[in-house]
C-alpha cells in the first residue's frame, strides 16, 4: 500500500497503541470515583496533561479533552459565543475553515451573531481586512493554523497581534494540520483557544483536545458529570488520554527530522509534478506546510483520479465529492481553487515521514499515464 | 509598540533603611516569578523598574505580575527616544487604539523627569494634545471624566506612554521578613491565611497533620493543591510542605481525655508539633487560619488554653475577618474551589458533641496528665514527611501507591 492521505488520518505509531492497551487493561477505574483508584486513574490524567503542556511549552494552560477536534472546535466556538446570545456580538473566522468551525459559525449568524467570513487569496488571508473588520463588539475571532486542503499556514502570529491590539476578543486557532508537524510559527501562549486532535500525527482516533487559558469561562456544551471543570460532562478516557501525551512526545522528539524529511520530499514531489502538462499545482506564492500537496487535472475529476490511482493500491485524497446533480461544491474548495474545474478536478497529496521517493516516483509514473485518459 | 512593563513599588519606598535590600529582593522576585519568559530582559532605576519584553505577550506577563508581593502597581508602556514628534507619533498610535476599542473621551497628563527637556510638563501636555486632535480628527478630551489617560513620562532614559495604570498585590517583597509555619487543614482559611502571610514578607513552610486512615491521600492531595495556587506568590516559586503521621496522637487522645476537651487538646498538640518543626527549619513564628469566635478551639479562652504550650508568636491573619471576606479572598486566589472538595480532615474526623467553648487551661493540662504524650509527640516530628511542591510542575502526593511509569507518557 502507498498511502498519501495522512491529512485525513494517519498510521497508528505502533507505541502509541502499546500505551493505550496497557493503560486501558492496567487503569481501567473511574477517574472520577473517590477511593483510591479512582484517585490513581486521575494521577495518569494530571500526569499526561502536564506532559503535554511541558511538551508544548504551554505550561498553566488548561486542557479539555473532547471526543475529537469537531467536538473542540464545537466547544470553543459555542462554549464562548453562547453566553452572548442576543447580544448583537460579533465573531470573526475566515472562507476556508473546516466545517466544524465553519458551520458553527453559520449557526451562530443564525442565532444572531453577526459574523464576518474574511476572504483569501491563494488560501491566505489579508491581515488588514481583519484589521479593519474588528470592533468592540468583536468576541472572538478563529482562524485556522494549517489549511487542510492546501496547507496554506495563516500568519496567526500577526492576527494575534492585530486582534490584541484593535479589540478585546478571545482568540481560537484550530492547529489540527499544524501541531506535531511543525514548530509554533507565533506565540501559542498568547491563543485563548487552541483544537488539537491526535489521529493525524500517529495517534488514536477519539480524542481531542482543546487547550484553554485558564482565566476562561466556558460554557458546557455536554451537561452530566462535574468531570473537567463541569464543562464538558462525561467519564474521562484515561487509556485514550495517556496515549495522546505519548503521541505528542513521540511528534515533538522527531519534529525536526520528520519535518526535514518530508519537506524534502515534497520538493521531490513538486519538482516532478511540475513538468506534467495537464496537472496544475494548486499553491503559489505563500508559506505552506509541506506536508500537504495539491493539485488539479485539466481533463479528470478528482474523483475519477483517486478511483484509478487506488487500483494500483495508492491512496490520495480529493477535495470534495461534487455532487453533480445539485451541482454544489464544498466552499472552501472552491474557494481556494477560484475556479470550478480545479475543484473539481483536485486531488491532494498528503505526505508523512513514513513516506519515500520511491512511492513518489510510482505515483508520478501512474499520474503520467493518466494523459491518455 | 507597546514594549515594556514599568514597575512601581509599594510600601517598601517607606523603608528607608533596608530599602536597598528591600529592592534587591523584589528584583530578584520579579525575575524568578517570570523566568518562564526567556526573551525578557530587566533595567532596575532606582524606584522603578523595567521589563523589556522583546515580543513576550504583555498580558500574560502582566497576570504573573499582580502575584508579586510589594508591586505597587505597574503599566505597559511604549517607550520612545525623548524627542517631541517621536513621542507624538506613539501617542497617534496608542490613542487609535483605545478608541478602536470603544473608548470616547481622553486626557493628557505629562511628568517631566529630565529637567533638560526644553519644554515644561504643561507645553508637552499642549503639544502632544495638538497634534493628536490634528490627526486624528474626531477624538474628545474630558479633562474631568476621561475614558483614558494618556500618561506622557518624560525621563532621562527615555519617554515612557501609557494609558492604564493596573494595581500590583502590594505587601512587602516576598521572603523579606522571615520564615513561619504555616499551619494548613485544607479548609478555606488556613490557605488564604498563608497567601496573607506571603504578601506581607512573610516565608511559609506548610505543616499538615495527616490520620490515615481516618483521612484519606486525598486529603493530602487537596492541600498540595491548595499550597500550589499560592506558589507563584513566593520568593522561590516554591513551597515545602511537612505532613505529620497524627492517628496515633489522636487515638490516644480521644481514648484518654473528656470528651469536650479533645479539640483543645488536639490543637495543644498540633502546636506543639508545629514549634518542634519551626526550630528544626529556623522558622520565627506560627501561621493560621484562626479567626475569633469561627468554632469552639478559636474563642479567645481557647486561644489563650492552646497558644500557651508555644514560645513563639502565633500570628492570625484572618483574626478579624468576615467569614465572606475570608471567601472572597479565597476566590480572588483561586483556592475556593479546591477548598470545598469534601474529605475528612484532622479537624472534622472527630468532632465531640459539644466541644469546650471556654477551656481552662488548668484542666487541659490535668487532662493531658492521662497520656504519655512527649514520645508519640517525638515520633511525630522524626517521622514527618518533607515535599518540596514547585511551579509548574504538579506534585501527585500517594505515599502509598506504585510509582506512575514515565515511559507511558
Amino acid at each position: 500500500m502507498i498511502y498519501f492521505d495522512h491529512a485525513a488520518t494517519s498510521i497508528p505509531s505502533s507505541t502509541v497503541l502499546e500505551v493505550y492497551q496497557q493503560v486501558a487493561n492496567m487503569v481501567w477505574y473511574n477517574p472520577s470515583s473517590m477511593h483510591k483508584l479512582g484517585v490513581v486513574a486521575k494521577n495518569y490524567i494530571d500526569k499526561a496533561t502536564i506532559t503535554i503542556l511541558n511538551t508544548l511549552a504551554l505550561q498553566g494552560k488548561t486542557i479539555y479533552y473532547t471526543s475529537g477536534a469537531t467536538e473542540a472546535n464545537n466547544l470553543a466556538i459555542y462554549g464562548i459565543c453562547m453566553p452572548y446570545i442576543g447580544k448583537n456580538k460579533h465573531i470573526i473566522t475566515t472562507q476556508i475553515e473546516h466545517p466544524s468551525v465553519y458551520r458553527v459559525f453559520q449557526d451562530l449568524e443564525k442565532k444572531g451573531f453577526r459574523v464576518t467570513y474574511l476572504h483569501t487569496h491563494n488560501g491566505f488571508v489579508d491581515i488588514e481586512e481583519l484589521k479593519a473588520a474588528l470592533t468592540k463588539d468583536t468576541i472572538l475571532v478563529s482562524m485556522m493554523w494549517v489549511n487542510n486542503i492546501i496547507g496554506s499556514i495563516q500568519p496567526i502570529g500577526e492576527m494575534i497581534q492585530v486582534v490584541k491590539a484593535y479589540s478585546h476578543a478571545k482568540i481560537h486557532v484550530d492547529a489540527v494540520q499544524g501541531i506535531g508537524k511543525m514548530p509554533f510559527d507565533y506565540n501559542a501562549n498568547e491563543v485563548d483557544l487552541m483544537t488539537l486532535t491526535m489521529h493525524k500525527i500517529g495517534g488514536l482516533k477519539g480524542t481531542g483536545l482543546l487547550i484553554a487559558s485558564q482565566a476562561l469561562a466556558l460554557q458546557t456544551m455536554i451537561h452530566g458529570g462535574h468531570q473537567q471543570h463541569s464543562v464538558r460532562g462525561g467519564t474521562m478516557d484515561v487509556a485514550g488520554i495517556v496515549a495522546a501525551s505519548k503521541t505528542l512526545t513521540l511528534a515533538y522528539q522527531h519534529l525536526d527530522a520528520h519535518y526535514q524529511y518530508v519537506q524534502n520530499l515534497n520538493h521531490y514531489l513538486l519538482e516532478r509534478l511540475k513538468d506534467i502538462p495537464f496537472v496544475t499545482i494548486n499553491q503559489s506564492r505563500g508559506k505552506y506546510s509541506p506536508y500537504v500537496v495539491s493539485i488539479s487535472f485539466s481533463h479528470i475529476k478528482g474523483e475519477t483520479v483517486m478511483h484509478y490511482l487506488e487500483q494500483y493500491d495508492i491512496y490520495v485524497g480529493i477535495g470534495s465529492a461534487c455532487n453533480e446533480k445539485q451541482q454544489t461544491l464544498e466552499r472552501a474548495i472552491q474557494v481556494l481553487t477560484d475556479e470550478t474545474w480545479r475543484a473539481i478536478n483536485m486531488i491532494r497529496i498528503s505526505l508523512s515521514e513514513h513516506n519515500t521517493t520511491q512511492e513518489i516516483d510510482e505515483l508520478i509514473v501512474r499520474i503520467k499515464a493518466l494523459e491518455r485518459m | 509598540m507597546e514594549d515594556h512593563i514599568l514597575i512601581r513599588y509599594g510600601e517598601l519606598s517607606l523603608k528607608k533603611s533596608n530599602r536597598k535590600q528591600f529592592i534587591t529582593k523584589i528584583n530578584n522576585n520579579i525575575k524568578r516569578a517570570l523566568k518562564q519568559f526567556e526573551k525578557l530582559t530587566y533595567e532596575s532605576r532606582g524606584l522603578r523598574f523595567y521589563v523589556l519584553l522583546h515580543g513576550e505577550d504583555a498580558a500574560t506577563v502582566s497576570q504573573l505580575l499582580k502575584k508579586v508581593p510589594g508591586i505597587y502597581s505597574f503599566s505597559v508602556v511604549s517607550r520612545t527616544t525623548s524627542d517631541l514628534s517621536a513621542i507624538q507619533e506613539t501617542a497617534k498610535m496608542l490613542v487609535q487604539q483605545e478608541f478602536k476599542q470603544g473608548a470616547h473621551t481622553f486626557k493628557v497628563e505629562t511628568s517631566r523627569g529630565d529637567k533638560r527637556f526644553p519644554l515644561t510638563s504643561l507645553e508637552i501636555t499642549k503639544e502632544v494634545s495638538r497634534y493628536l486632535f490634528q490627526q486624528l480628527p474626531g477624538i474628545q478630551a474630558d479633562v474631568h471624566h476621561p475614558d483614558f489617560v494618556l500618561s506622557l513620562d518624560v525621563r532621562q532614559e527615555g519617554t515612557f506612554l501609557y494609558t492604564d495604570i493596573q494595581k500590583g498585590l502590594g505587601g512587602f517583597p516576598a521572603g523579606s521578613l522571615g520564615k513561619t509555619m504555616l499551619m494548613v487543614s485544607g479548609g478555606i482559611d488556613s490557605v488564604v491565611a498563608g497567601y496573607m502571610a506571603i504578601k506581607k514578607g512573610m516565608t511559609i513552610e506548610a505543616v499538615h497533620f495527616a490520620a490515615p486512615p481516618y483521612t484519606s491521600d486525598l486529603a493530602v492531595q487537596k492541600v498540595v493543591d491548595l499550597l500550589e495556587k499560592i506558589i507563584p506568590y513566593t520568593e522561590y516559586q516554591s513551597i515545602r510542605l511537612h505532613i505529620v503521621p497524627f492517628t496515633t496522637i489522636q487515638k490516644a487522645i480521644y481514648d484518654a481525655c473528656r470528651e469536650d476537651y479533645c479539640i483543645t487538646i488536639m490543637r495543644r498538640m498540633m502546636y506543639r508539633i508545629t514549634e518542634r518543626l519551626a526550630q528544626k527549619v529556623g522558622a520565627l513564628a506560627i501561621v493560621n487560619g484562626e479567626n475569633v469566635g469561627q468554632v469552639a478551639s478559636q474563642t479567645l479562652e481557647s486561644m489563650a488554653t492552646i497558644e500557651d504550650v508555644v514560645g513563639i508568636p502565633v500570628i492570625r491573619p484572618l483574626a478579624t475577618f468576615d467569614k465572606q471576606d475570608i471567601v472572597d479572598v479565597a476566590k480572588q486566589i483561586d483556592t475556593y474551589d479546591i477548598s470545598i472538595r469534601p474529605y475528612e480532615d484532622c479537624c472534622t474526623v472527630f468532632v465531640p458533641k459539644h466541644p469546650q467553648i471556654k477551656p481552662s487551661l488548668s484542666h487541659a493540662k490535668q487532662e493531658e496528665q492521662n497520656i504519655n504524650f512527649a514520645e508519640m509527640i517525638d515520633y511525630a516530628v522524626e517521622e514527618t514527611v518533607r515535599i518540596t511542591l514547585k511551579k509548574d510542575s504538579h506534585y501527585i502526593y500517594n505515599a502509598n501507591q506504585n510509582e506512575i511509569n514515565d515511559d507511558l507518557f
